[in-house]
């Protein structure tokens, strides 16, 4: 369904010289793309995120068709966002879902960029936001806490948290690295599984082994690295290592 | 020409929006063929919900919905001038939507504004007015009158 409102924003005045921008939105003249083949692009990303998801703490890459001609916005610091990032966004949000974004993330640039091309709005204060986005660094005690975990006879109100951190890696069994390793255990997982994630803190992972004996209530993770994803849903039980 | 206000354009996309698709395609092809657009938004079909008023307040209420196809494209002009053109036409015939926001982004290019506005706005607003007028004659033709209702008749 195409929202009138939508439908407005896309005919507002553009280009250059224009007047009367509605405030806080950058120019239509400069947005990035999305990607040129859409629902392959975006169907080869969700697939992809199922895999990561039935199977916690393996890093899965984004195949081609999600990377091709990927447009990325610019952050509030100038940076781009990762690929990852912006293929989960054009793959997981539409007008119906509301999102919490913290720290740089949430540049002008950017909040077009995912109105435009997903119609998803930033959740108003006090509401349920189904995701929230933020980077590793800027990711602290106000913003998981925040988190929706849903309750227990609705768990699927909890949200879905997707982080930019600065490593992703699958140690070898026994061999310690310098980021943080995380043992991940339960359902999708034969015995134990491995994840070394750097740029989180410690702090966050103690919160996340609070929330295990409120299952079904939670939260489900992504981490993306660049055009690499993993996923720590909230059946995953941690431990943390090394 | 300066930046279009947002009535020009309101006038050049409802014709380009009734013109017929033959019609259009000949411009396009003409018109269109050297340049590089970007595609912001691919055309894409939806629905959208058709709201009516009714009773004596005018109090609106939904009519139905109907399929329609949008279209968002940009151009980079020589002079370095950025426009985006945006396409929307009930129907599902994504060509023709392409062409209407190709054809909006070229317009709102203030060097070819108004080549553009002569050659292609200009003969289709004059096409889109003579089928009116026919299918206008064409059905003046089976009016009745009716002469009790006339009030010379009847008085």
């Amino acid at each position: 369904m195409i929202g009138a409102r939508q439908a407005e924003a896309d005919l507002a005045p553009c280009g250059s010289g224009s007047v009367a921008q509605p405030p806080g939105l950058a120019r239509l003249a400069e947005l990035a793309p999305a990607m040129p083949d859409i629902v392959t692009g975006t169907q080869s990303c969700f697939r992809a995120l199922l895999e990561a998801l039935s199977r916690p703490g393996r890093i899965v890459a984004l195949p081609d068709a999600a990377r091709r001609g990927l447009g990325r916005p610019a952050a509030g610091d100038g940076q781009a966002f990762s690929e990852g990032l912006a293929a989960l966004l054009l793959t997981l949000l539409d007008g119906e879902t509301g999102v919490r974004w913290h720290g740089a993330l949430p540049s002008p640039a950017a909040r077009q960029w995912l109105r435009f091309h997903t119609g998803a709005r930033d959740a108003a204060d006090g509401a349920v936001a189904e995701f929230t986005l933020a980077r590793a660094a800027e990711l602290g005690p106000a913003e998981w806490c925040a988190l929706s975990l849903g309750d227990d006879d609705h768990p699927q109100l909890g949200g879905t948290l997707i982080v930019e951190v600065t490593a992703l890696q699958e140690p070898a069994a026994g061999q310690p690295g310098s980021s943080r390793t995380l043992a991940l255990r339960g359902p999708g997982i034969a015995e134990v599984n491995h994840l070394a994630v750097a740029g989180m803190a410690d702090a966050f992972w103690r919160y996340r082994q609070s929330l295990q004996p409120l299952f079904p209530r939670g939260f489900e993770l992504v981490m993306v690295c660049g055009h690499h994803i993993a996923a720590v849903p909230r059946s995953t039980r941690i431990t943390l290592e090394g | 020409m300066p930046t279009p206000s947002p009535e020009q354009r309101r006038r050049w996309l409802a014709v380009l929006v009734h013109a017929p698709r033959d019609a259009l395609q000949a411009h396009a092809q003409r018109c269109l063929a050297g340049l590089e657009f970007e595609t912001l938004r691919a055309p894409e079909t939806g629905l959208v919900m058709l709201r009516g008023r009714i009773g004596g307040r005018g109090d609106r209420f939904n009519l139905g919905e109907a399929t329609l196809t949008r279209c968002v494209q940009r151009l980079h002009g020589d002079g370095g001038e950025v426009t985006v053109g945006v396409g929307y036409r009930l129907g599902r015939d994504v060509e023709q939507v392409r062409w209407i926001a190709q054809f909006d982004a070229l317009l709102q290019q203030s060097a070819h504004q108004a080549d553009v506005h002569r050659a292609v706005i200009e003969p289709l607003q004059a096409l889109i007015t003579r089928q009116r007028q026919a299918q206008q004659l064409r059905s003046a033709a089976s009016r009745v009158r009716f002469f009790t209702l006339d009030p010379q008749v009847a008085a």
